[in-house]
């Protein structure tokens, strides 16, 4: 009979291993702090927190959301030249769009965020952010191990930062209200003011305010200082208009961050014109400009320019880069890839 | 005493027999048609071709949607579907094997490529758990899925290349819909989906099927049959400034068949290689049009099993990777080269014309790095070498040559395999 009682044993065990209950998984551990506790608590969004209260978004914020928001850390803030002070004295209404452009009123994790390159989401301001992230390939170089994103062409230092209700990226650089369009940007900025008025000589300025998408690459006044040009002088009586056609990428649009994020294919150089062959060096992050006829140059190692297309100018690094706007982005150059020499009317 | 055994017994029956239920067993599909679907999509977008997609799919069959009419899940799911691989064969051997970015081979030197740790499927149903197609007309297919007959509705849905499935991934992901279709599916008949890019300069992409008459076609048992097609879209600006190097609208194909020639080659000297009689440049075909959805196959030669042997022993295939000249194995082989229709000449700035060496090894051909490697100018024999009982028997294959852009995909189906060697 004692026997008898030990044969229950592995029977009770044998039905409990027969049911096929789902199991319970237990559930992600997320944070349910709300996103305005995550920003007090950090002492490296004070900056933002503080901007926050000011501007009365801290009420949006406390709603029930989500939101992803971006936040500058307080380096971001230095980084971009913004302190403390300075940050105290900007008036509040434009300080509160600028923030409102650094919240976007849905969840979006990093898995959300689509393999592409500019992919708006819209934010509070009514004007889109756009993403970027590394589109995997032959040619990507990054490590993409570690979660890359950019945004405007701003990095992301840190993604994914759960909240209760939304989502926290933190950016290494503030985020610039985009102008109205590249003529408005072009425009607003003393530096560009040689090139503007070339522009307006050569009649390429009026397309510039239109709808449209360009990238261009802005070389400013001193980089025409170097060279001995004076704002004048840049006018279709001593220049051809080859002197600032290939600063204007037509139909593209593209972020510094993109160079990395997509680059081009090791056997396409750049962006055909009809004039001219726009170099993008996705490696070493620079613009420059070939003629047409750049194979007859690289294929012959000799005389007179011993395989170096880079005959109008040298290939510029991208400097003062990503201002989006309406209808494009603008960068600044930091050398002249089409040398006033090259463009010059000999008397 | 005994009453209770018995009852202990009983229970002990019963416990056993309900333990035994664990899993349910796949329904069996009623009037089932047979699909095999592909992504031949090989470029991708970069900063000056913002308006292509990323290469890397999910294929949904009968999708349910939601309010937004946003796919959230389907009946067949074909996730993780990245561009496929350049050889394929008719039954799921290698499925889960890569070719792009996983691979260890031939990447930018001195570094190979980085490894590719997250999921990718280079056809559907591939090495998924599905039923798949018996065996007709005397071809394996158990690469082609079952699936019910009749309407459904196809869609294909652009994915990021990470490791979140389909029904996961955010619904901004899942809206971005490449292609939804309609497509009718006939009882018994195997169709070959391909997801092919239209118009690449303007981001048009489209859905090829081919509803594969191979299954009604007799074909000569000793005979080995190829075919081509030309999948590719309009022709792009990039290739026209000559950035990238594609096919000729017109393609005019010739064939050569070469056999190792051992007296001349001194035998583990210099390579020599002669064509056979009657297949040097042979004129085969002229492929005129692109997405024909009939191919017609053209029959070549099988050669006597004793010239795929060396004194008993199995003559070697190509090592892709080995530098010219000693580059060449000593198997037969077919060498197929591609001509424009309209120019029939070599490129006249390098000498060189797009060309298919069938003489790669089958096992290891996919591990190459399309993009990197020179492996695209070859493909792996025609002539299927099987072990069997310790014992190499060379069969016959229909061979599918799918040209896209700048690479030849080949499928091989194959056949003859119920024959005892």
């Amino acid at each position: 009979m004692k026997l008898n009682k030990l044969y229950i044993l592995p029977l009770l065990l044998l039905i409990s291993a027969c049911v096929k209950e789902p199991v319970d998984v237990p559930q992600e551990n997320g944070d349910d702090r709300p996103l305005l506790t995550i920003l007090k608590n950090n002492y490296n969004f004070s900056m933002f927190y503080n901007a926050v209260q000011r501007t009365g978004l801290d009420k949006t914020l406390e709603g029930k959301g989500p939101f992803t928001v971006l936040v500058p850390d307080n380096t971001a803030f230095t980084t971009s030249g913004i302190t403390a002070d300075s940050l105290a004295a900007m008036d509040t209404a434009s300080l509160a769009k600028l923030l409102r452009y650094h919240i976007i009123p849905e969840q979006i994790r990093y898995a959300a965020v689509p393999q592409a390159i500019d992919f708006p989401y819209e934010t509070l301001a009514g004007l889109p952010v756009y993403t970027g992230v590394p589109i995997p390939g032959p040619r990507q170089f990054q490590n993409l191990t570690i979660n890359i994103l950019h945004i405007n062409g701003v990095s992301v230092s840190k993604t994914d930062i759960l909240a209760g209700n939304g989502v926290i990226h933190a950016l290494s650089r503030v985020l610039r209200l985009p102008a109205a369009s590249v003529q408005d940007a072009l425009d607003k900025d003393p530096q560009y003011s040689y090139f503007v008025h070339a522009l307006k000589e050569f009649g390429l300025w009026d397309q510039l305010g239109k709808p449209g998408v360009f990238t261009v690459m802005a070389p400013a006044n001193q980089l025409f200082d170097q060279y001995g040009v004076t704002e004048a002088g840049l006018d279709p009586a001593h220049y051809r208009k080859m002197m600032v056609t290939p600063y204007i990428v037509n139909g593209h649009r593209f972020f510094s961050t993109d160079l990395l994020d997509a680059p081009l294919d090791n056997a396409q150089p750049g962006i055909l014109t009809p004039e001219f062959l726009q170099t993008i060096n996705c490696y070493n992050q620079t613009f420059g400009v070939w003629p047409l006829y750049y194979k007859q140059i690289t294929d012959l190692v000799g005389p007179p320019y011993w395989g170096d297309p880079y005959i109008y100018g040298p290939a510029a690094s991208l400097v003062n880069s990503d201002h989006l706007t309406g209808n494009g982005i603008v960068h600044g150059l930091s050398d002249l890839p089409m040398r006033p020499d090259s463009a010059r009317i000999n008397p | 005493m005994k009453r209770y055994i018995s009852i202990l017994f009983a229970g002990l029956c019963m416990a056993a027999w309900s333990g035994c239920k664990k899993y349910e067993i796949e329904p069996l599909v009623k009037d089932p048609a047979y699909i095999r679907v592909f992504n031949d999509l090989t470029s991708t977008t970069d900063l000056a071709h913002g308006q292509q997609v990323t290469p890397f799919l999910t294929f949904l069959m009968d999708p349910e949607t939601d309010a937004a009419g946003i796919p959230v899940d389907a009946a067949v799911v074909g996730d993780f579907l990245g561009t496929r691989q350049l050889f394929s064969l008719s039954y799921a051997a290698n499925e889960a094997n890569s070719s792009v970015g996983n691979n260890t081979t031939g990447g930018p030197l001195p570094h190979p490529d980085p490894p590719n740790l997250t999921p990718i499927k280079y056809e559907y149903p591939g090495n998924a758990h599905v039923l798949t197609a018996p065996v007709i007309n005397g071809f394996d297919l158990s690469a082609w899925a079952q699936v019910p007959s009749g309407k459904h509705r196809i869609m294909f849905v652009i994915r990021p290349q990470n490791g979140i499935v389909f029904t996961d991934l955010s619904s901004s992901i899942r809206s971005g819909i490449l292609l939804d279709t309609t497509i009718t599916l006939e009882k018994g008949e195997v169709y070959t989906l391909e997801v092919v890019s239209r118009d690449l300069d303007n981001g048009k992409y489209g859905l090829y099927i081919r509803k594969e008459q191979f299954i009604h076609q007799p074909f000569d048992a000793n005979k080995l049959y190829v075919g081509f097609v030309n999948l590719s879209g309009e022709r792009t600006e990039d290739a026209k400034n000559g950035f990238v190097k594609v096919f000729p609208d017109k393609i005019k194909i010739t064939a050569s068949y070469f056999r190792y020639n051992d007296p001349a080659s001194g035998l583990g000297g210099n390579v020599f290689y002669t064509p056979v009689p009657g297949y040097n440049n042979t004129y085969l075909t002229t492929l005129s049009t692109r997405m024909d959805t009939t191919i017609s196959y053209h029959p070549l030669p099988m050669l006597p099993q004793s010239d795929f042997f060396f004194q008993g022993l199995l003559r070697t295939y190509v090592n892709v990777m080995t530098p010219e000249p000693s580059k060449q194995g000593t198997l037969p082989y077919f060498k197929f080269q591609y001509l424009d229709a309209d120019v029939p000449a070599p490129d006249a700035s390098t000498g060189s014309v797009f060309l298919t060496n069938c003489s790669a090894d089958p096992v290891v051909y996919n591990n190459y790095n399309p993009l990197t490697t020179s492996v695209r100018s070859y493909a792996p024999n025609l002539n299927l070498v099987v072990n069997n009982k310790g014992a190499y028997h060379v069969y016959p294959t229909v061979n599918i040559m799918e040209i896209v852009y700048d690479r030849v995909f080949m499928m091989q189906i194959a056949r003859g395999f119920e024959q005892l060697p």
